[in-house]
C-alpha cells in the first residue's frame, strides 16, 4: 500500500511539475477519465448530499465527504467537488464513519496452519503446531467480512487465540466465541452445555416456541484464579478482496483471561513480570547507549549494528525457542523473558484488557493499573455502574454490553447485579464506553440479535440505558478507536483519516436501518443491492 | 531346440502377415480419409481432409494428400478428429511400490497390493515417478473421456510425471519421469513458506533459528511462529529432508528439489500451484511478485477466481480450470469463468480430471461441460485449445502433442460428429497410432 501510495505521489508530483498544461485539458473533457493522467493518479470520490455524522464534530446536513487515496480529503458543506470525481449520491441518506467492533472473532482469518499434516519440517521440532504468521492467515474473501460490512463494521479487533485454561474448544490457539454478558465462569457456554439438562446441575428452561434454552440470569461471581495466558488480538480492516490494507495492527491489547490476576500469587507474579519488563527495557536501552557510544568511536557502520542489537535485545531473549522453553519455570516468577506485547504494555503503546465484573474486581484492577502504571481497558463491568465515579476518575474506558442482565447474589450484600441504566451512568461519570454485542462472532443460527450483526442494535440499547445518541454513536466508533490507540486513523469522519465511510438509509441507531454502501480505505467493499447479504426490498 | 526355432518362425510369420493387430497397425500407414480435422495448429479446421499415420506419428495431413498404395484406408465419412486431450493436472493418489519378489510376473503383482502403503501426501516432497503404482487404479473414466496424456501430480508437493493414459502399459505409462514442480497452497505460513523458501533458498535457512516460544506465564516468549517464518515447509536444503531414513536418498531428493526450484525461478519450467481458496491466490500473487521470470500454472475453482481476474491480469499466470459452469458463491447465479478469463486476456487451460465425479459420469459425451461453456460465451477455438494445445505448451510437449500436424504423435480422438455437439459420441481414442478405447 505504502509503496503504491508513494508511487502515486511520485507520479502526481512529476506530472504537476512537468506538465501544468494537461490539467486544464483534463478539466475540459471530464467524460474520458481514463485518458487524463492527472486524474488517474489520484481519483477523487465524492459522497454527496447526505447527513454526515462526523462523530467528533457536528452533524452536517447535506454535507459532502471527499475521498482520495484511501483517505478523507475533506468533510463539509458546500464543498467544491473537483471535476472528474466519482460522485456517490447520498441525498436523503446518512453518512457515518465505519463502526469499530472491539470484540470480534472468527472473521477475516482462516484457521491456523498445521492442521493438514504438518510434517514438512525436521523431526527435531516441537510436535505442537504453531499457528504461523498472522499475515499469512488473512482471508480477504471471508464471507463474514460481508456480514460485518452489512452491519456497518469496517474495522474489527479480532481475537486470534483463546487464552486461559478451560476456555479452549478444539485445538490450542483456536479462537473461541465469547459471550460477554454471559460469563459466570471461565468455561465457555457452548450450546451443548446449555442444552444438557443434567450437565450443570440446575434445570434449563426451554422456550416454548423455539425450543432454544432460556439462559438464566445468573448472579455474578468473581472469576476463580486461572493460569495467565494472554489472548492475542489484531486490528483488521474489513477490506473485502484486498489483502494489502487488511492488517492494521498486530498487538491490539495485552488481554488476560478473567481470573489471571485474581489470586495473591497471580498478582505477585504480575507485579514481578511488569517490574522485570521495565528492568529489561532499561537494560536494553543502556546497552544500546553503550553500543552507540562504542560505535561512534568505531565508525558509522559499527554504530548501526550496535543500535539494532540493542533495540532487539529485549525480544532477542524471547525469540529463541530453546531459551523460552528452558526457562519457562523461572520466567513465571522472574520475568527473564520479555514478550513484545508485554513490552508494548509497559511502554504504554497498548492497554491491558481484562474482564472485571464485580465491584471488587473493578477496584482491584484500577488499583493495580495505578500502582504498576499501565493503560487499562475493562470488559464486562456489570457492576461498573456502582463505581462509575472511580472509573471516570481513573479514566478507565470500559467495554460494555447494554443488554447484560445479572441478578444480585443472594446472601452477599455487596453484590448488586446489573443495571439497565449503566450506560447513562457511565456517560454522566465521564467513563468512555464501547459496546460489544452478546457474541463476538457472526453466527446466523439460533436466536437473532445476539451475534455481531446486532452491534448497532446493542448501541441503541445504550440509549435506552440513558446514554445520549452521541455517546452511543461514539461507543461504536471513536471510543473503541481510542481504546485501540487508533483514533488518529479511524472512528470519525475527519480530514486525513482513513476513508472508512458508511452510507445508511436511516439513523445509525434505528433498528430499521440498513447499510447501503460500505467504503473501506476509500474502496467500495459492500453494496447492499449487489452483495445480497440482507434481503433487498422496497419499503415504499 | 528345433521346436523353439519353429515357434520363432511361426511368430515372425504371424507378426508380418497377421491382420491388423496393433503392432501391425503401427507398422503400416493408416489413412483416415474424409474427416473433419480440428488441427488446432496453423491449418485450423480442415474439412474432408486426410490424415496419414505411420509408426505412431502423423505422416501427413491435409485436404489434397496422396494416399500410399499399401495404406490401410479408414473412411471417416465426416467424423471429426481432435488431438488427444492433454490433462495438465491429473491427481494420482500415490502409493509406494509394494515389496514383491522379482520372480512374480508383472500381471500378478497387483495381488500384493494389500501390502502397499501410501506415503504422506501433504508433507514431504513426492516424486511421482518413484511412487507411481498404476495397477490398482481405474483409468477407464479418463481414457474414455479422451485424455491421452496426463501430468500426474499428488495432493501435496513434489515433482510430477508425464504419462500416456494407456493402462495396459503399467509402469511404462510414464514417458517423462522428470516432470514439473507442483505444490498445494493455502493461506497459512507453513504452506506459503514452501513457495517462498523454494524461490528464495537463503530465506528458509536464515530464519529457521527463530521459532516460537510456548505460551504460559505473563512474560511468555514470542507468539507462535512470530519470529519463525521459515519454521517448516520444506526448504530445499539437505537438513530439511532429515525425515527420510536413508541420508543419501534424502540428499538426492534435496538436490533435485533445489534444481527444480532453480529452473522454476528462471522460468525454464512452470510452477504448478493448487490454491484451495481465493485468499491463497492473493497470497501467492503477493509472494511471487518479485520473480518476473516465474511462470505459474494456478489450479483453482472458478468460484475462487472470479473476483480475482483483475489482479491476475499482467501476471505470468495460466489458470488450470475444471470445465463447466459454476455457481456464483452464495447465490443461485451461474457464471462462465473460462469466458470471463478469455475476456480478461488471462490464459487458461482445462483439466477434465479435476472433477472426478464429472469424469466418471461422462460416458461418451466427455466434452459436454466444455460445450456448455462454448454455448454460454466461450469461444470454440479457446475451448479446444484449452483442452489440447494449451496444456501441451504448458508441459513443454508442444513439439509432439497438442495439435495435429506433420511429425507429431498420432494421439487422436475420433468423434461421431462435432465434438462440442451434444450426442456426438467419442468413438475411438488412439494413442501413438494404436487404439486404447473404442465405443
Amino acid at each position: 500500500m505504502s509503496s503504491e501510495h508513494a508511487w502515486r505521489m511520485a507520479l502526481h508530483l512529476t506530472l504537476a511539475l512537468a506538465l501544468a498544461a494537461p490539467i486544464a485539458f483534463a478539466q475540459e473533457d471530464t467524460g474520458e477519465k481514463k485518458e487524463t493522467p492527472a486524474l488517474k493518479a489520484a481519483p477523487i470520490t465524492a459522497i454527496q448530499g447526505g447527513d454526515v455524522y462526523t462523530v467528533t464534530g457536528e452533524i452536517i446536513r447535506g454535507g459532502t465527504v471527499l475521498v482520495q487515496d484511501g483517505k478523507i480529503l475533506e468533510v463539509g458543506q458546500d464543498l467544491v467537488i473537483p471535476a472528474g470525481s466519482t460522485i456517490i449520491d447520498a441525498s436523503g441518506k446518512v453518512v457515518t464513519p465505519g463502526f469499530v467492533a472491539i470484540s470480534m472473532s472468527n472473521v477475516a482469518l482462516s484457521a491456523g496452519g498445521g492442521a493438514r499434516g504438518g510434517r514438512g519440517g525436521g523431526g527435531e521440532e516441537e510436535p505442537e503446531a504453531d499457528s504461523g504468521q498472522l499475515v499469512d492467515r488473512l482471508n480477504p474473501f471471508d464471507r463474514n467480512i460481508k456480514y460485518s460490512l452489512a452491519t456497518g463494521i469496517t474495522t474489527g479487533c479480532v481475537q486470534l487465540s483463546a487464552g486461559g485454561r478451560g476456555r479452549r474448544r478444539g485445538r490450542d490457539g483456536e479462537p473461541v466465541e465469547v459471550f460477554l454478558g454471559l460469563e459466570p465462569d471461565p468455561r465457555e457456554l457452548t450450546e451443548e452445555e446449555l442444552l444438557d439438562e443434567d450437565g450443570d446441575g440446575h434445570e434449563d428452561e426451554v422456550c416454548q416456541c423455539c425450543s432454544l434454552p432460556i439462559i438464566p440470569t445468573e448472579p455474578i461471581t468473581a472469576a476463580p484464579p486461572t493460569e495467565a495466558a494472554p489472548r492475542d488480538h489484531a486490528v483488521i480492516k474489513m477490506s473485502y478482496g484486498r489483502l494489502d490494507s487488511m492488517l492494521v495492527q498486530e498487538d491490539a491489547f495485552y488481554d488476560l483471561a478473567p481470573g489471571a490476576l485474581a489470586s495473591a500469587e497471580n498478582r505477585h507474579e504480575w507485579r514481578a513480570a511488569i517490574r522485570g519488563a521495565r528492568e529489561a527495557i532499561a537494560k536494553a536501552a543502556e546497552a544500546a547507549q553503550a553500543a552507540a557510544r562504542e560505535g561512534a568511536s568505531e565508525g558509522r557502520g559499527g554504530s548501526r549494528r550496535g543500535g539494532r542489537g540493542g533495540g532487539s535485545g529485549g525480544s532477542g531473549g524471547s525469540g529463541e525457542a530453546p531459551t523460552a522453553r528452558g526457562s519457562r519455570g523461572s520466567s513465571r516468577g522472574g520475568g527473564s523473558t520479555l514478550s513484545p506485547e508485554l513490552r508494548k504494555l509497559v511502554q504504554e503503546e497498548i492497554a491491558l484488557r481484562t474482564v472485571a465484573n464485580t465491584v471488587d474486581e473493578i477496584r482491584d484492577m484500577i488499583a493495580l493499573a495505578e500502582e504498576l502504571d499501565y493503560e487499562l481497558v475493562l470488559e464486562g463491568v456489570i457492576e461498573g455502574w456502582l463505581v462509575a465515579a472511580e472509573l471516570g476518575e481513573a479514566k478507565v474506558p470500559v467495554i460494555y454490553t447494554p443488554r447484560t442482565r445479572r441478578d444480585p447474589q443472594l446472601g452477599q450484600e455487596d453484590s448488586s447485579g446489573s443495571s439497565i441504566e449503566s450506560t447513562g451512568i457511565f456517560e454522566k461519570s465521564g467513563v468512555p464506553f464501547a459496546v460489544a454485542a452478546l457474541s463476538s462472532s457472526i453466527s446466523l443460527g439460533g436466536l437473532a440479535g445476539r451475534d455481531l450483526t446486532s452491534l448497532p442494535l446493542e448501541a441503541a440499547f445504550a440509549v435506552r440505558g440513558g446514554a445520549s445518541n452521541q455517546a452511543a454513536l461514539e461507543a461504536l466508533t471513536i471510543a473503541p478507536a481510542r481504546m485501540l490507540g487508533l483514533d488518529d486513523r479511524i472512528g470519525s469522519l475527519e480530514k486525513g483519516k482513513d476513508a472508512d465511510v458508511l452510507i445508511l438509509n436511516g439513523h445509525p441507531l434505528d433498528y430499521r436501518t440498513y447499510v447501503e454502501t460500505a467504503i473501506v480505505n476509500g474502496e467500495i467493499c459492500y453494496e447492499r443491492a449487489k452483495d445480497r447479504v440482507f434481503p433487498v426490498f422496497d419499503r415504499d | 531346440m528345433v521346436s523353439s526355432r519353429r515357434w520363432c518362425v511361426l511368430a515372425i510369420a504371424l507378426f508380418s502377415f497377421g491382420p491388423l493387430s496393433p503392432d501391425a497397425a503401427a507398422q503400416r500407414t493408416i489413412a483416415y480419409r474424409g474427416a473433419t480435422v480440428e488441427t488446432l495448429g496453423p491449418d485450423g479446421r480442415l474439412e474432408d481432409a486426410t490424415l496419414l499415420v505411420r509408426d505412431g506419428k502423423i505422416v501427413a495431413i491435409g485436404t489434397e494428400i496422396d494416399i500410399p498404395a499399401d495404406a490401410h484406408i479408414v473412411p471417416m465419412n465426416g467424423k471429426t478428429i481432435l488431438p488427444g486431450i492433454v490433462d495438465p493436472y491429473y491427481v494420482f493418489s500415490v502409493r509406494q511400490e509394494p515389496e514383491v519378489p522379482s520372480r512374480i510376473p508383472e500381471q500378478f503383482r497387483n495381488r500384493f497390493r494389500g501390502r502397499t502403503r501410501a506415503p504422506a501426501t501433504t508433507g514431504p516432497f513426492v516424486r511421482m515417478a518413484d511412487y507411481f503404482y498404476p495397477y490398482d487404479t481405474d483409468f477407464k473414466p479418463a481414457v474414455r473421456s479422451g485424455i491421452t496424456s496426463a501430468n500426474l501430480v499428488a495432493p501435496g508437493q513434489g515433482q510430477s510425471a508425464l504419462a500416456w493414459l494407456r493402462p495396459e502399459d503399467g509402469k511404462g505409462m510414464i514417458f517423462q519421469a522428470d516432470g514439473l514442480l507442483f505444490a498445494a497452497v493455502t493461506n497459512d505460513t507453513q504452506s506459503l513458506d514452501i513457495v517462498r523458501n523454494g524461490l528464495d533458498p537463503n530465506r528458509g535457512s536464515a530464519r529457521r533459528g527463530a521459532t516460537s516460544g510456548r505460551r504460559g506465564g505473563f512474560g511468555r516468549g514470542g507468539r507462535g511462529g512470530r519470529g519463525g517464518r521459515g519454521g517448516r515447509g520444506g526448504a530445499p536444503t539437505p537438513e530439511r529432508e532429515g525425515e527420510a531414513s536413508e541420508a543419501p536418498q534424502a540428499d538426492e531428493s534435496a538436490a533435485r528439489m533445489t534444481a527444480l526450484w532453480k529452473a522454476v525461478r528462471k522460468g525454464q519450467q512452470p510452477l504448478i500451484l493448487n490454491a484451495n481458496n481465493a485468499a491463497a491466490v492473493l497470497h501467492v500473487l503477493e509472494a511471487t511478485k518479485a520473480y518476473e521470470d516465474l511462470r505459474i500454472a494456478l489450479v483453482s475453482t472458478g468460484a475462487n477466481l472470479y473476483e480475482l481476474l483483475d489482479s491476475l491480469k499482467g501476471r505470468n499466470v495460466t489458470l488450470i480450470l475444471q470445465p463447466g459452469l459454476e455457481r456464483v458463491p452464495y447465490t443461485s447465479d451461474l457464471m462462465n469463468v473460462a469466458a470471463m478469463a478469455e475476456e480478461a486476456g488471462i490464459p487458461f487451460i482445462f483439466s477434465l480430471s479435476i472433477n472426478r465425479s464429472q469424469l466418471a459420469r461422462s460416458q461418451d459425451d466427455p466434452l459436454f461441460a466444455v460445450a456448455m461453456l462454448v454455448k454460454s460465451g466461450l469461444s470454440r477455438q479457446a475451448a479446444l485449445h484449452a483442452l489440447t494445445a494449451g496444456p501441451a505448451q504448458l508441459l513443454g510437449l508442444e513439439k509432439t502433442l497438442g495439435t495435429l500436424e506433420k511429425d507429431k504423435l498420432a494421439n487422436l480422438l475420433i468423434f461421431e460428429g462435432d465434438p462440442l455437439e451434444s450426442g456426438s459420441r467419442l468413438q475411438q481414442v488412439i494413442v501413438e497410432g494404436s487404439p486404447v478405447h473404442e465405443f
